[in-house]
C-alpha cells in the first residue's frame, strides 16, 4: 500500500511538463555552434507517435553518423498529446548531440496538446536562421485550429522576407492536399506561397510514405511515419544545391526528387 | 446534449440496483418500491488517474463477489494545470475475502473500466469539420484495467455499516499497455501504472 502510494497518479491529462522553453533553447544552442559555412546536412523526420524504441535507435544512428547539423522534426511527437507521450518522445529525441527543432502535428493537438505545447515548445510559429537557410516553421493543423492556423499574414511575410537565403518552410501537412475545413481555402495559400518562387525546400510529415519531389521550383520532402524502420531523412545544403538520402535501419540511400 | 446523456446514463446505472432481486432481499423484506436504488457502498479515493478527490457509489452483486461502481472525480488546476473533472465507471470481480477475526482480506480484485472526462479541450466523437467520424479515437475516454487488494473491518455490533475498507489498487491505461509493450526500453512499468488508495463503506 506504502509503494502505490508513492506512485499516485491523478490524471493523465496534466499539463504542466517540467522542461519548457525547448524551441529557444535550441535554437539558441544551434547559434552557439556557429556558422555552419556553405556546407553542412541536417536531418528530417516525422510521425514517430509512439515508437520510442525506434527512435532512439535512430537517433543513436543520427548520432553515430556524425556531421549533423541540427535536426527537424515535422510533426506527431505523440499519439493523443497527452504530457506523458510527450516527455517519452522528448527523453529520446534530446539524446541527440545536435539541437533538434519541431513543429506541432495535429495528434500533438488532441487533448490538451496545445497548452502542453505552448509551454513545453513554445511559439507554434517560429523562424531561425542557419548558414544560408532561413527555416520557417508554421503550424498547418487546420482542423485542430480551425480559426488560427495557417497564420497566413506572418507565414506570406516570412517567406517574402527571406533576404538572401534560401527559405526553407517545416510544417506538418502537405503543401498540396492538406486537410482543410469545409469551404476553407488553405491549398489555394499554399499554392499561393509556392508560385512566390522564393521557397526552396517544403519538409513535411503527416502522409505515411516517404517521398521527395518537385513543385515548380520547390522540392517537397515527404518525411513519412516513422515506422519500424526508425526512417530519416539526410538533407545535404551546399552551393551547388540540396541532396538527400533516406536513412533507415539498413543505411542510407540517395535520393533524387520525382518530377511531379 | 451532454447532460441528457448524462443522466440517461446514471439512470442506467442506478437501475443497475434492480437488475439483482436477491441483492437487497437477503438484508430485509421490506416492501419499499425505490429500495433498490439505494447504493450498496461508497467510495472515497485518490489516484488510480481518475482524480485527486474522487467519490462515489456502487452496487454489489453475488455476494460480494461483483462490484460495480461509478465515482466522480477531480483534478484541480493547482495539480494538473486544468481542473479535470473525471467519471470512473468500473465493475471489480472479487473471487474471495478472507476472514480474520473482525478483518475480512480481499486479497486480490480485479476488473475492467473506463475514465471519461467531459473538458471541453476532449472529444467522444470528434467535432462535424473533419472529414470522417473515424478520424480520431475518443480523447475523453480512457479504458482501464485494475488490480488491487483491500482490507475491511466488520463492526463488532450490529449498525447500518456492514464494513469499513481501506484498499490500494493499480490502475494500467489501455493506451499506456500498448506503450509499454511496443517500447520496454523506454517506456517503464512505474511509467504507466497508476496507483489509488481509498476508502470503500458498505451499508
Amino acid at each position: 500500500m506504502l509503494i502505490l502510494s508513492a506512485c499516485l497518479r491523478f490524471t493523465v491529462y496534466d499539463t504542466e511538463p517540467e522542461r519548457v522553453g525547448l524551441v529557444a533553447a535550441n535554437v539558441e544552442q544551434l547559434a552557439a555552434q556557429g556558422n555552419p559555412g556553405e556546407r553542412f546536412r541536417f536531418v528530417a523526420m516525422a510521425d514517430t507517435h509512439g515508437d520510442y524504441e525506434h527512435l532512439r535507435s535512430a537517433v543513436r544512428r543520427i548520432n553515430a553518423q556524425g556531421g549533423i547539423t541540427f535536426g527537424l522534426h515535422a510533426g506527431d511527437l505523440t499519439a493523443y498529446g497527452l504530457l506523458d507521450e510527450y516527455d517519452w518522445a522528448w527523453d529520446e529525441l534530446e539524446r541527440t548531440t545536435v539541437p533538434v527543432l519541431v513543429t506541432i502535428g495535429n495528434h500533438d493537438a488532441l487533448s490538451f496538446g496545445p497548452e502542453i505545447w505552448s509551454q513545453m515548445f513554445g511559439p507554434f510559429d517560429y523562424s531561425f536562421l542557419i548558414g544560408n537557410l532561413k527555416v520557417v516553421v508554421f503550424n498547418s493543423n487546420i482542423l485542430e485550429f480551425p480559426t488560427s492556423a495557417p497564420n497566413r499574414a506572418w507565414v506570406r511575410s516570412q517567406i517574402e522576407n527571406g533576404a538572401d537565403r534560401s527559405v526553407v518552410v517545416l510544417t506538418h501537412h502537405p503543401p498540396q492536399g492538406a486537410d482543410d475545413v469545409p469551404g476553407g481555402t488553405v491549398n489555394e495559400f499554399y499554392a499561393e506561397l509556392l508560385q512566390l518562387g522564393k521557397l526552396s525546400l517544403w519538409i513535411h510529415g503527416h502522409q505515411a510514405e516517404p517521398r521527395l519531389y518537385q513543385i515548380g521550383d520547390t522540392t517537397v520532402l515527404q518525411c513519412g511515419t516513422f515506422g519500424a524502420g526508425g526512417r530519416y531523412w539526410t538533407v545535404d545544403v551546399a552551393p551547388e544545391g540540396l541532396s538527400f538520402e533516406h536513412c533507415d535501419a539498413l543505411g542510407c540511400h540517395p535520393r533524387e526528387p520525382e518530377a511531379r | 446534449m451532454k447532460t441528457a446523456r448524462a443522466m440517461s446514463f446514471l439512470f442506467a446505472f442506478a437501475s443497475l440496483g434492480a437488475s439483482d432481486p436477491q441483492r437487497r432481499k437477503d438484508e430485509t423484506d421490506s416492501t419499499l418500491s425505490l429500495e433498490w436504488l439505494v447504493p450498496d457502498f461508497a467510495k472515497i479515493q485518490t489516484g488510480s488517474y481518475a482524480g485527486l478527490f474522487t467519490s462515489g457509489a456502487g452496487y454489489t452483486f453475488l455476494k460480494r463477489r461483483l462490484d460495480v461502481s461509478l465515482l466522480f472525480g477531480v483534478a484541480p488546476n493547482f495539480h494538473s494545470g486544468n481542473t479535470v473533472y473525471l467519471f470512473e465507471f468500473a465493475a471489480d470481480v472479487r473471487p474471495f475475502d478472507l476472514p480474520a477475526g473482525p478483518l475480512r482480506v480481499v486479497p486480490v480484485f480485479i476488473g475492467p473500466g473506463v475514465i471519461y472526462s467531459p473538458n471541453a479541450e476532449l472529444f467522444v466523437s470528434v467535432p462535424d469539420r473533419y472529414p470522417t467520424k473515424a478520424y480520431y479515437p475518443p480523447t475523453a475516454l480512457m479504458w482501464m484495467m485494475r488490480l488491487g487488494t483491500e482490507f475491511d473491518l466488520v463492526p463488532a455490533s450490529a449498525s447500518w455499516v456492514k464494513r469499513h475498507g481501506l484498499y490500494a489498487q493499480a490502475t494500467v491505461l489501455f493506451r499506456y499497455a500498448e506503450l509499454f509493450f511496443n517500447n520496454p526500453g523506454s517506456v517503464s512499468l512505474t511509467d504507466v501504472i497508476g496507483g489509488g488508495i481509498g476508502y470503500r463503506i458498505e451499508f
